[in-house]
């Protein structure tokens, strides 16, 4: 019986999707379903609409850029926060957090307002520091995470055995917080990679990521070239959340622990 | 090389970890420190391995300070009490790690790493991960590790406390061959007596974060110099008495129920006033007094606890409840209520000055 539930369940939630990458096979020239024969001509048009290019190609781009920059960042967030007697801790590691419990409205809003004041807005820098502040709380969840399982002991064989610091964190603690680390920046790029409000906050006419792109046309009737498109993305973010299964399994990156 | 302590002292905030401590090894040799738990052995190991920076006092190896000196510059090996290995290195890596510290090519650390694995008997393990590995033979790697980067000191903090008791004793002479072989300068935390009797040259007892008493294994447990001493090492039984009087190498001293016994005077003993004697358990015999220089009391018993090696009596007398062990050689004729006669020799009769319970 639960079985029987969880399938349902499962089916509910991945039908969508199914639903979506059948569709964007069809020959109809208007979205149906089911298919009407089989054909990869969307993606064949898709591959050739430029704005279709040039926003997967942004989109890409900001999330490599963003994962990186919050993979730094959030790695050395922890270090910081793990350095600092556990009274300060705490209050530190919830203001480091504290962009996850906020709606993503909000932030985006506060932003745009932000970076109107220092005279950024418009330009990917805004969108990728926008994406980061979003991301980098998972990374430093991940990487504490790590960190935490990471016996001090390590550290001081390392530095008995005559390693300075900085070869103690190269040799000793970068290898061991491996997985936070790949995990995170993965996460990251997710993250990012499928942001849509931040990035209509943020976005202007030259400046638009693929979500931004698809939710652009969501106000006009459904095209199957656009279905293909959305196909990529899903097809994608899923084959990352599988990579990202493989390496940390994904129970460590919503664990309630904050 | 030579380790000297002078006035060593570590505060966390208000608990003063190691208070004032002070000692000197000759170059080989080897001291336990032993104590109960939280009385600072750790603390003065991470100081002389410099993780923890000592509030004052000085470290000196050889003729050099090196209280202040970090780390990775003291060429001092240690054994952590979880091992510490480095889990994503193989046994071979972990090994290599403190010579490629010191530059040595991976061809010429062959040699040493493999004599290294020799002594520790691990060599058909160079290629395993460190959770591919019994627990006593990670204790062993952990071992090679610090010793093949030929430290000047060696620190061990519990080498052998997550074994099994067999296995325990297996490594405790393995490891008195190592220590042998190599002849470093060697301290060692260890929560087993025997441990620290049986592998050290002396033995440091710590209280509170202060030394109570150094010496060698053997003067430490028969002439203990304070009342925790005394009742820290082995087992005793304490009695509160007066000194009447000093006889030649022997003290006279009074039992509150009228009793007289006699014990062993030191240049210490005092020469009257209120004295803590202490009798070891496994110093007690059963059977009539059969030396003139003997004391003896009579009780009843009022439990027998088997141990398989040995056997505890505690035993009801006029000067309170006395603990007896005898070994499973000694025969004992009584049981459970029955009375009986306790002797032993008045140079087991430990005399330190002091009133107290
Ligand atoms: N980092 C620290 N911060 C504050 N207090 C500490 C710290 N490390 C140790 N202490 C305190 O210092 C004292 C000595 O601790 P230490 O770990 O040296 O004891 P130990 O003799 O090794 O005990 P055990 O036999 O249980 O290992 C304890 O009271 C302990 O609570
Ligand atoms: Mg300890």
């Amino acid at each position: 019986m639960t079985r029987a539930i969880t399938y349902l369940v499962l089916a509910f939630i991945l039908l969508p999707g199914v639903v979506l990458i059948l569709t964007s096979f069809t020959e109809a020239r208007f979205v149906s379903f089911p298919p009407e024969g089989f054909t990869f001509k969307w993606y064949v048009l898709a591959a050739q609409k430029p704005e279709f290019i040039a926003s997967l190609k942004l989109s890409v781009i900001i999330a490599s850029v963003v994962a990186a920059a919050s993979t730094v960042l959030g790695t050395a967030t922890s270090f910081l926060l793990r350095s600092l007697s556990p009274g300060l801790q705490a209050p530190l590691q919830a203001l480091v957090m504290s962009p996850l419990v906020l709606p993503t409205v909000v932030i985006g809003i506060s932003m745009i307002q932000f970076f109107t004041l220092i005279g950024l807005v418009a330009s990917p820098v805004a969108v990728v520091i926008g994406h980061v502040i979003v991301t980098t709380p998972y990374v430093v969840r991940l990487v504490s995470d790590s960190l935490s399982a990471l016996p001090r002991n390590l550290e001081w064989a390392g530095s008995s055995l005559g390693a300075p610091d900085w070869r103690v964190l190269v040799l000793v603690i970068l290898p061991n917080i491996k997985v936070g680390l790949i995990g995170g920046g993965l996460f990251a790029f997710i993250m990012s990679f499928e942001n849509v409000t931040l990035s209509a906050f943020l976005a202007t006419p030259g400046l638009t990521t693929l979500p931004v792109l698809i939710f652009g046309y969501s106000d006009q009737a459904l095209e199957p070239w656009l279905v293909a498109v959305c196909s990529v993305t899903v097809l994608l973010t899923t084959a990352l959340v599988v990579l990202l299964e493989r390496t940390i399994g994904l129970q460590r990156v919503f664990s309630a622990k904050g | 090389m030579h380790l000297t302590l002078s006035s060593v002292t570590k505060h966390y905030g208000d608990v003063r970890a190691v208070n004032d401590v002070s000692f000197s090894l000759t170059s080989g040799e080897r001291l336990s420190l032993l104590g109960p738990s939280g009385c600072g052995k750790t603390t003065l190991l991470n100081a002389i391995a410099g993780f923890a920076e000592i509030s004052s006092g000085t470290i000196r190896m050889g003729d050099a300070d090196i209280s202040r000196i970090p780390p990775f510059k003291r060429n001092i090996g240690i054994v952590f009490q979880n091992y510490a290995l480095f889990p994503h290195l193989d046994v071979e890596e972990n090994l290599y790690f403190g010579l490629k510290m010191r530059g040595v090519s991976r061809r010429d650390a062959r040699q040493a790493i493999g004599e290294a694995l020799e002594i520790v008997r691990l060599e058909p393990f160079r290629a395993r991960y460190p959770h591919q590995l019994s627990g006593g033979q990670q204790q062993r790697v952990a071992v090679a590790r610090a010793i093949v980067i030929r430290p000047q000191i060696l620190l061990l903090d519990e080498p052998l406390s997550n074994l099994d008791a067999k296995l325990r004793h297996e490594m405790r002479t393995d490891l008195l061959r190592i220590l042998d072989d190599l002849s470093i300068t060697t301290i060692m935390v260890t929560h087993d007596q025997a441990e620290a009797l049986s592998l050290s040259h002396r033995v440091a007892v710590l209280n509170q974060g202060a030394i109570e008493q150094i010496d060698e294994p053997e003067a430490l447990y028969e002439r203990p110099a304070t009342h925790f001493v005394a009742g820290f090492l082995g087992e005793s039984n304490r009695f509160a008495a007066n000194l009447t009087g000093i006889d030649g190498s022997f003290a006279k001293i009074a039992l509150p129920n009228g009793g007289e016994w006699r014990g062993r005077a030191t240049g210490s003993t005092p020469d009257g006033g209120p004295v803590q004697v202490f009798v070891r358990t496994e110093r007690i015999g059963i059977g009539p007094s059969d030396g003139a220089g003997d004391n003896g009391i009579s009780g009843t018993v009022r439990t027998v606890i088997y141990l398989g090696e040995e056997r505890r009596l505690v035993v009801d007398t006029a000067a309170g409840e006395i603990v007896v062990k005898l070994s499973a050689r000694d025969r004992l004729g009584s049981g459970v209520g029955d009375t009986v006669s306790l002797c032993w020799s008045a140079q087991d009769t430990i005399i330190l000055p002091g009133g107290g319970r």
